[in-house]
């Protein structure tokens, strides 16, 4: 691949002077016209040895408590869907949802059953007749 | 017992072989063999298919594969989050926040992208999201040098260290994400442009501008204006 001088000088100003950063395809063109433009290969070098002062903490420390502290979070995670409050959200489709809607029918249907019960039978008969005959005395009615 | 075993690798060039003999949680074993062509510039322990293998197994929830797979990345992380959040402390939670996601990401996870890809797409995300809602860290807080005669060198490749962070620190988070992809983890330059989602023409404009914004930064030593 060709590569004209306003262009070389804009890839050594993005990719530095070290080409193993460069584009692959563009590695052989540019380490033969780099030869011939010496000052400014030496431009982005003195760039390149700026950004190597940045150097890292995480380089020196090794990093066994770090994993360790990854591994058994990923445990906790784990251990966490087992939870009892979580079981429904392990199952996450639409028939978990339905079940749901259903299971809160059916309590809804079985509360409003007892509720019936209640008001049924004698109680309902005793409502009636307080309202036909007013208040009813069973001790003054019978002997 | 279940283990994981990568085989002799030749990591200068050409044909690169090895074995990855992984016991399944069933007591079956599988031994996934892979060749593969390096380039110079390419991380040497990049391996796709590896990782398929390796989060197929995470999702079901092998703690060996994930074990390995954190232990074949973790340093490119952290080296990465140090980059952009400029601090190691915030690097290492960063770091146990994205091994978190990509363990209930991974029953999920769909091969269509490189895991490393994605991985660093996640991380990007993650650096940016914390850069933001975080206040910016005063690093005169928390760099007290002790003084004494042999740490004079130290200090120096600190303050160093400091110059070239502080004024990465500035450069738009854009430009600052493509330096740190291709020129501090030598990625080659069509999967930074991947990871962020642009071309590589795009991404070429992003390192010339970082690098000359880098360039007035340090050679002047203020800040001065930032082309964006």
């Amino acid at each position: 691949m060709k590569i004209k001088n306003e262009e070389l000088k804009e890839l050594v100003h993005s990719y530095g002077a070290n080409l193993r950063r460069w584009p692959w395809g563009l590695r052989d063109a540019a380490r033969r016209m780099l030869a011939a433009n010496p000052e400014l290969l030496a431009e982005a070098e003195k760039l390149d040895h700026r950004l190597d002062e940045f150097t890292l903490v995480s380089n020196q420390n090794t990093n066994t408590e770090l994993l360790n502290l990854i591994m058994q979070s990923a445990k906790r995670e784990e251990d966490k869907k087992f939870g009892i409050a979580n079981i429904m959200f392990v199952f996450r489709p639409a028939w978990a949802k339905t079940a749901m809607l259903l299971l809160c029918a059916l309590s809804g249907l079985f509360l409003g059953s007892l509720n019936l019960v209640r008001n049924s039978g004698v109680d309902m008969i005793q409502n009636d007749d307080q309202e036909i005959f007013g208040p009813t005395n069973v001790n003054e009615v019978l002997p | 017992m279940p283990h994981f075993f990568a085989g002799a690798r030749n990591y200068y060039g050409g044909c690169v072989s090895f074995a990855v003999p992984v016991t399944l949680k069933r007591g079956m074993s599988l031994v996934v063999k892979m060749n593969k062509t390096t380039r110079p510039g390419m991380h040497h322990n990049e391996n796709h298919q590896e990782d398929v293998e390796l989060m197929r197994l995470v999702a079901e929830r092998d703690m060996l594969a994930y074990r390995r797979l954190v232990e074949k990345y973790l340093n490119r992380v952290l080296h990465f989050a140090e980059r952009i959040l400029g601090d190691y402390a915030a690097a290492e939670d960063m770091a146990q926040e994205l091994w978190i996601k990509v363990w209930n990401e991974a029953p999920r996870w769909q091969p269509k992208a490189k895991f490393s890809t994605w991985l660093y797409q996640v991380l990007m995300n993650s650096c940016i999201d914390y850069k933001r809602k975080k206040r910016p860290v005063n690093f005169a807080e928390i760099e007290a040098y002790d003084e004494s005669p042999g740490q004079v060198d130290i200090i120096i490749s600190r303050q160093k260290a400091a110059t070239v962070r502080d004024a990465m620190a500035k450069l738009p988070e854009r430009q600052q994400i493509a330096l740190a992809l291709c020129y501090y983890e030598e990625m080659s330059n069509q999967k930074a442009a991947e990871i962020l989602g642009v071309n590589t023409g795009t991404l070429q404009q992003l390192l010339f501008r970082a690098r000359k914004n880098l360039k007035e930064m340090l050679e002047n030593n203020n800040p001065g204006r930032i082309a964006i």
